[in-house]
């Protein structure tokens, strides 16, 4: 039943053998092409697995990259679609904390380190983040490639 | 060249699949 097919992947997933939870993922969608727990799995188990481009490959429709807008970006990015990555992110309305990490870190690859100290030093206001030992080093990287 | 963390990656997680279980 696709109770047990979400029982197994869910189970697959918890023990990140994400290999076994896209053929269940795959399973779901080819009785129910539009189930939108499976597709998201398929696509974030691809981003597990750094396959990037097969996750970018999975987006055939314009509300399936509307669900997953930070996932895709992401993907655009990992693949160094970086003009890309930044379209789509300035598509969104209001862009969660997680889309300005991404967008920072597209800017440091593209060495704007201006662009990446503005959104960081917005971002250290927020939760989190001036007790973050990543954040901090990231920001004194950026810092640092700045001059 | 400094280290950089990839922090967005940790953003990247499962929906939750307990309505479909
Ligand atoms: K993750």
């Amino acid at each position: 039943s696709l109770e047990q097919l979400f029982k197994e992947l869910d189970e697959y997933i918890i023990n990140s053998q994400f290999k076994k939870a896209i053929r269940v993922c795959n399973k779901i969608l080819s009785v129910n092409g539009n189930d939108s727990e499976a597709f998201q799995c398929k696509v974030i188990c691809l981003m597990q697995l750094s396959n990037f481009t097969e996750a970018i490959e999975c987006f055939k429709k314009p509300e399936q990259i509307q669900s997953m807008q930070f996932e895709y970006s992401y993907c655009l990015y990992s693949t160094a679609k970086y003009q890309e990555a930044l379209t789509q992110l300035e598509k969104q309305s209001s862009k969660e904390t997680k889309s300005l990490e991404l967008e920072a870190q597209i800017y440091y690859k593209l060495e704007n380190y201006q662009k990446t100290i503005s959104i960081y030093e917005s971002l250290l206001s927020k939760p989190g983040y001036s007790d973050s030992i990543e954040f901090i080093t990231n920001l004194c990287a950026v810092y640092l490639d700045a001059g | 060249k400094p280290i950089f963390f990839d922090l967005a990656f940790n953003s990247v997680t499962f929906p939750s699949l307990d309505q479909r279980k």
